[in-house]
């Protein structure tokens, strides 16, 4: 399997605060990897970080994707080599509807203006299999959407733009018990050995249909423990304040 | 610092964006077949009368708004206006053409003009009448024979002032007297050109009229007068475009326009305005409108050099309704003041009005508006939204609205906004693949899209396309 | 008889809406006494009454009306100096009471509060004669970090013309905090100017009115915000009876280079007489790109439905139009901050509210009648 992302020594600042301070994570092609940790980790730090948020400062490591250097690449260019992040608030844009904008944005990240009609015969799949109501396809970008309805429309975005890696930030949060089943399956189901997953979460109920292969744990700026799916009922059963000794 | 050069950069991202207009500044040789010469004298006004052959009442009018012209004083709060000489604007062009109703007999360099405005091949497609004024005059006018036969009347307005003088008379400046400003006396004193529309009880026009306003003479004023009747019942949608090449001497737009709605009639009056940087937009235009009738504006102001512009709306029968949607865009040297009026007069009289501005390159946008509810206007309900957006930092963009409110019960809102496109919006649309210029330029479109909604769809498509060229680096 | 005219907005507009300046009748003027406020104080503070004139650092600040302003440099009889030195803390209580005998007041108030001090000044203004007047200056200066909060309360009898120019210039990061309950006078002309020349600097304004009869209130504020970072919140708030009139005139003016700058204002007006009149001309003048800058206004009458769920609760009507009326004046007179003006003023208001509804009824009664407002 090929190596799709990987982070050597990462430190970020946060407005001039240090929030990473020294991170490694490799992920090869076809892994879903899950971190976890407690508030103020890093863990959307992170997130950023891979996505190329300006406000979120590299101050030492490097960033790779595919290989290649992305460190210093600007966010959309991120984009279009097949990162993907489905923001824990996504804002709203007023005035471009749903579906102008991820056609849009489908065009430009393939370079590639999309026909209507199948674009749309798409769209609307994907949004029945989100038990989305079409009609959304036609309102303003996350426009007066609720809290659940707008992560279904990140994983919308998500499987209209197919990124190779995608990146969870607390998808399941705010979402009932069916809405949290649909996006597992939905994300489940476009996972193939092609692309990975990468998730943060406070819940188990999404792993159960993601089957992580890693999980890591990140405490204070730093991944402390690398395991399997097994370290997800150990932190279940005890916490964080077994792992945080290993901070130090 | 690092603050100072992300400042530096947006400005300089934001500076090469071209000109926009290019498509509109084509210039053809002025030719004309009359002229008056520059400045303004009783004997001008003469001139100009005799020329037209008009009745004795439209002298006498002229000549007592020239009267008035001279009288008023330039308003304190209005924009700069030094730049315009008056003894250097030339009333009236008579372009080498009489109308036609044919666009084959209209002289290449005119009709060549209106192609590349895409009049004749819109006309085809989605109009349902077409006027076009070039210089002073209407060189052309078109309506479809059914809605004549319906009784509908798209002229000129020399036309309508010889066939129809009592109804032009009754209605003349009438809702925008001569005393109104100092420029609605000037166009009292020269107007000419422009179309009257007449609508009978009842008649729905379901496909839009158009007239264009080209101003290709440097150094001239157009004064073209614009008058739509609309009747019981009946419903309408105007069109108005204008354009104009930019030379480097000022020109002057003095138009009036009054609208006349029936009780439960309707009637949306669209605007493309995309003037010269050379010129000074003076332009006034005036509703009055009837028991459960609607005036709907729409407008799109991208060009001149300066504009005051403040649509108004009288709300004088029961149930009457306006809507107004706009959007200013301000670049460089421009300095556009322009809002919205509306006089609730009636119970149960409603407004909604929605702004929207951009300044960008040191472009001035200024929202100036007024809401008045009246004692009578019981039950009124009025509400103002006005947005503005900062593109850079050396532009300027101020809101100045005023509510009067004279009776209790009455629901009135009005907001303001004013800020930048938003770090986070540029960011999530970047994290999409789009480029930081694609995202600035898909927010502004996201910004105005309520305009270009209203629109018609060739039009919004116009106007995204001024959006475009405005802010290069369109998407794909 | 001459009029005058006061409260020039800063970017006038359309001259036949009148609204540009308020024009009323000049006011006959009356030998000016000496007026000393009765003053006490708590904490670090110093207080001192002079004559004549020790404002001088007013820049092209033009008060309400250049005129009036020029009085109370040139004629000021009762001049009060409160200054507060580095890191003190301190609290004045002003109250200045026309009589018969005293019935105009041309006057200065100057405060100056040291870095990181806090200074608390209430200013209670009661009374009243025939062609009664307060043509006062405020002039407060704060250095970095230090908190000047005013409190101000104008009960004054239906026979006065109240005008106060209050002109502050905001050091870094210092505060300056405004609480204004106008229910008195007859014509009340309130112009506050605050230039928030440091950078962090805090501007805040709560005002509440309540008219009846034919008062006027005239609030007029305006904002250059020049430091980078500057905060910037008003609020006027109050209702109308009989045919009185409100006037809102608020300019927050973001200058080039205040970065970062967030200003908002805001104007609410319950209607409660048909013959009311509400103006507001609330400005946004913007020449810089990184700031936030937002506007409301709303008048309309009480909400129906407001109105109907309290008197399905067994209030009359009258009762549950105070109720609300309160509920939106309320967190103003809150804000005060002295149990003992609050108090007087939700009196008055209960007063006019009830003088307006049911003629006689007393005060008493209706404070009897809604135990819970107490």
């Amino acid at each position: 399997m090929g190596e799709l992302l990987r982070v050597e020594g990462l430190k970020v600042a946060v407005e001039g605060k240090e929030i990473l301070k020294g991170l490694d994570l490799q992920i090869n092609a076809g892994e879903t990897h899950v971190i976890m940790g407690s508030n103020g980790a890093g863990k959307s730090t992170l997130f950023n970080a891979v996505m190329g948020n300006p406000k979120y400062v590299v101050t030492a490591g490097k960033i790779y994707f595919e290989g290649r250097d992305i460190t210093e690449e600007p966010v959309n260019e991120r984009a279009k080599s097949g990162i993907f992040m489905a923001f824990q608030a996504p804002i709203s844009v007023q005035g471009i509807t749903v579906e102008n904008f991820i056609r849009n944005a489908k065009g430009t990240i393939t370079g590639q203006s999309q026909r209507i009609m199948p674009f749309r015969k798409k769209l609307r799949q994907q949004m029945d299999q989100l038990s989305m109501d079409r009609s959304y396809a036609e309102r303003y970008v996350n426009d007066g959407f609720s809290g659940g309805e707008r992560k279904k429309a990140e994983i919308l975005q998500m499987c209209m733009l197919e990124p190779k890696l995608t990146m969870l930030d607390e998808i399941d949060s705010g979402l009932d018990v069916d809405a949290v089943r649909i996006v597992s399956e939905t994300v489940a189901q476009y996972h193939n050995e092609t692309n990975s997953i990468l998730v943060i979460t406070h819940h188990s109920e999404i792993l159960q249909k993601l089957k992580p292969d890693f999980v890591h744990i990140l405490i204070n700026g730093k991944i402390v423990k690398t395991g399997d799916a097994s370290l997800i009922q150990e932190i279940e059963a005890n916490g964080y304040d077994a792992f945080k000794e290993l901070a130090r | 610092m690092a603050d100072e050069k992300k400042a530096a950069k947006e400005r300089e991202t934001i500076d090469s964006f071209t000109d926009f207009g290019n498509m509109y500044n084509f210039k053809k040789k002025f030719s004309y077949s009359y002229k008056t010469e520059a400045g303004l004298t009783p004997d001008i006004v003469r001139e100009i009368s005799e020329k037209k052959h008009e009745p004795k009442w439209m002298l006498d009018f002229r000549l007592k708004s020239l009267d008035l012209f001279y009288k008023i004083e330039y308003p304190n709060w209005a924009p700069d206006i030094s730049g315009l000489d008056m003894d250097n604007i030339v009333t009236y062009v008579r372009p080498n053409t009489h109308m036609k109703a044919s666009w084959d007999d209209i002289p290449d360099d005119i009709k060549d003009t209106f192609d590349r405005l895409g009049i004749p091949e819109a006309e085809k497609t989605s109009l349902a009448g077409v006027g076009a004024q070039y210089d002073s005059e209407v060189v052309y006018h078109s309506i479809q024979d059914e809605l004549v036969q319906q009784g509908v009347i798209y002229t000129d307005f020399d036309s309508a002032l010889e066939k129809y003088e009592d109804i032009v008379k009754a209605h003349f400046m009438k809702l925008v007297p001569p005393t109104d400003h100092k420029f609605a006396a000037l166009h009292g004193a020269v107007w000419s050109g422009g179309s009257y529309v007449y609508v009978p009880e009842g008649v729905d026009v379901s496909i839009p009229l158009q007239s264009y306003f080209r101003l290709n003479a440097p150094g001239a004023g157009q004064f073209e007068h614009t008058m739509i009747i609309v009747e019981k019942g009946a419903k309408v949608h105007f069109i108005e475009g204008c354009s104009a090449p930019k030379y480097n001497v000022a020109n002057l737009h003095a138009g009036c326009v009054e609208l006349f709605i029936g009780d439960d009639a309707s009637l949306t009056y669209s605007t493309i305005e995309n003037w010269s940087k050379n010129m000074y937009n003076l332009n006034t235009k005036r509703a009055i409108v009837g028991k459960n009738g609607t005036i709907n504006w729409v407008t799109g102001s991208f060009g001149s050099h300066t504009s005051c512009l403040y649509p108004m709306s009288i709300l004088q029968g029961e149930g009457a309704h306006c809507e107004f949607t706009g959007v200013t865009f301000a670049g460089k040297g421009q300095y556009l003041d322009t809002g919205s009026k509306v006089v609730h007069n009636a119970p149960h009289t409603t407004s909604n009005i929605n702004s929207k501005s951009i300044s960008k390159s040191g472009g001035v946008c200024i929202y100036r508006g007024s809401v008045i509810i009246n004692p009578k206007a019981e039950g009124a309900k009025a509400n103002v939204s006005c947005e503005s957006l900062m593109l850079d930092e050396i532009s300027q963009s101020d809101t100045i609205p005023a509510i009067i409110v004279k009776n209790d019960n009455i629901d009135l809102g009005h907001e303001a906004k004013i800020g930048r496109i938003s770090d986070e919006a540029v960011f999530y649309l970047m994290s999409r693949g789009l480029s930081e210029d694609e995202a600035r330029a898909m927010l502004v479109r996201g910004f105005v899209e309520p305009v270009s909604k209203a629109l018609p769809l060739e039009y919004a498509v116009e106007m995204n396309n001024l959006i475009n060229l405005e802010l290069k680096g369109s998407l794909k | 008889m001459n009029t005058v005219k006061y409260n020039r907005l800063p970017r006038p507009t359309f001259r036949w809406m009148k609204v540009n300046e308020l024009e009323i009748d000049s006011l006959r003027e009356e030998a000016v006494q000496g007026m000393r406020p009765q003053e006490r104080h708590e904490g670090d503070v110093s207080v001192t009454f002079y004559t004549g004139n020790r404002i001088t650092d007013l820049g092209d600040f033009e008060g309400a009306n250049t005129e009036a302003l020029q009085q109370t440099l040139s004629d000021s009889s009762s001049g009060c100096a409160v200054e507060i030195g580095p890191h003190a803390q301190g609290v004045v209580w002003l109250t200045y009471t026309l009589t018969e005998t005293a019935p105009q007041l041309t006057g200065q108030l100057k405060i100056k509060a040291g870095a990181g001090s806090h200074l608390q000044i209430f200013l209670d203004f009661e009374g009243g004669a025939e062609h009664g007047a307060v043509n006062l200056l405020d002039y407060i200066e704060t250095e970095e970090q230090a908190v000047v909060k005013i409190s101000k309360v104008q009960l004054h009898t239906q026979n006065v013309r109240h005008i106060e120019h209050r002109y502050a210039k905001a050091g870094e990061k210092s505060t300056i905090d405004y609480v204004t309950a106008e229910l008195g006078a007859k014509t009340a002309i309130i112009y506050y100017k605050t230039d928030l020349t440091g950078t962090e600097a805090v501007f805040n304004s709560h005002s509440m009115y309540l008219g009846n009869n034919d008062q006027i209130f005239d609030f007029s504020y305006w904002v250059p915000t020049q430091g980078a970072a500057t905060n910037t919140d008003i609020l006027t708030t109050g209702a109308l009876l009989d045919t009185s009139k409100k006037y809102f005139r608020g300019t927050i003016d973001f200058l080039r280079g205040g970065k970062k700058a967030v200003g908002s204002e805001s104007d609410i007006c319950i209607l409660l007489s048909p013959n009311v009149h509400s103006i507001s001309v609330p400005l946004l003048l913007c020449k810089e790109d990184d700031v936030v800058g937002n506007h409301a206004s709303s008048a309309g009458q009480i909400d129906k439905d407001k109105l109907f769920y309290l008197m399905s609760r067994g209030f009359n009507e009258a009762g549950a139009q105070l109720i609300i009326v309160e509920s939106n004046i309320r967190p103003v007179i809150d804000r005060l901050g002295d149990a003992d003006l609050e108090n007087k003023t939700l009196q008055a208001v209960r007063e006019k509210m009830q003088f307006c509804q049911k003629k006689g009824d007393c005060h008493a009664k209706c404070t009897q009648r809604f135990p819970h407002l107490n």
